[in-house]
């Protein structure tokens, strides 16, 4: 608190954030994304470390989803990479199907709606473009 | 959104980072499918940005929306040039 001038009343540090509590839907969105993104970096930084420490440096190519499980088990950079990408680029698939869990769950049938036709266009857009 | 619908500047930057983060995963999901997708770019660029993410929005509480904006439009006009120079085809 700063130091007040005269009788003045103590006045609230300015620039304070107002304190928000996240209800279930914001707490179930938060955990999906800081888990992703926690999972994601460290896959990452094992590739990284191990593109160092065996000497090959960045690959310049993503292990195709078929021969990832491979790629793990050898512990190729490459794989590791690959993983930390794919856990990063699920992360907001998996953040729209968390929320519509949890708008489900508050019983909010128009946001249920929104969400699984935003859901189903992501999952249409993906399959449509693998062709 | 900011300058057509008087939106605030900080919703402004968050709604367009949700719509971009749905829209680019999808995108992305297809580029790794077809195997167009080069680790020696991404993840660099991944780690810098998640690490931006975390940082970034802390500061923006602090700071005044009227020197975000300016920022903003510094970078996005840094990035303007720099495109229209490349276009050019000068090196950088």
């Amino acid at each position: 608190v700063r130091p007040s001038s005269g009788n003045a009343p103590p006045t609230a540090p300015p620039t304070a954030p107002p304190v928000h509590v996240m209800d279930p839907v914001e707490r179930t969105i938060h955990l999906v994304l800081l888990a992703g993104i926690a999972v994601s970096v460290a896959l990452m930084a094992v590739g990284l470390a191990l593109g160092v420490l065996q000497g090959g440096g960045i690959p310049r190519g993503v292990v195709p989803l078929a021969d990832l499980p491979e790629a793990a088990r050898a512990l190729t950079p490459a794989a590791f990479l690959s993983l930390g990408l794919i856990v990063l680029i699920a992360t907001p698939f998996v953040r729209v199907a968390g929320s519509l869990v949890a708008f489900a769950r508050e019983g909010d049938r128009r946001y249920v709606a929104i969400t699984a036709v935003v859901l189903a266009v992501m999952c249409v857009s993906v399959l449509l473009g693998r062709i | 959104m900011n300058l057509l619908m008087a939106v605030p500047l900080k919703a402004t930057i968050a709604t367009s980072n949700l719509m971009i983060g749905v829209t680019a995963a999808t995108g992305a999901a297809i580029f790794y499918g077809r195997g167009y997708m080069d680790p020696y770019w991404a993840v660099p660029a991944a780690l810098g940005i998640l690490a931006g993410a975390r940082i970034g929005p802390r500061l923006a509480m602090y700071l005044p929306a009227r020197v975000l904006g300016v920022v903003f439009q510094v970078v996005l006009v840094g990035f303007a040039v720099l495109m229209v120079v490349q276009a050019t085809g000068a090196r950088l």
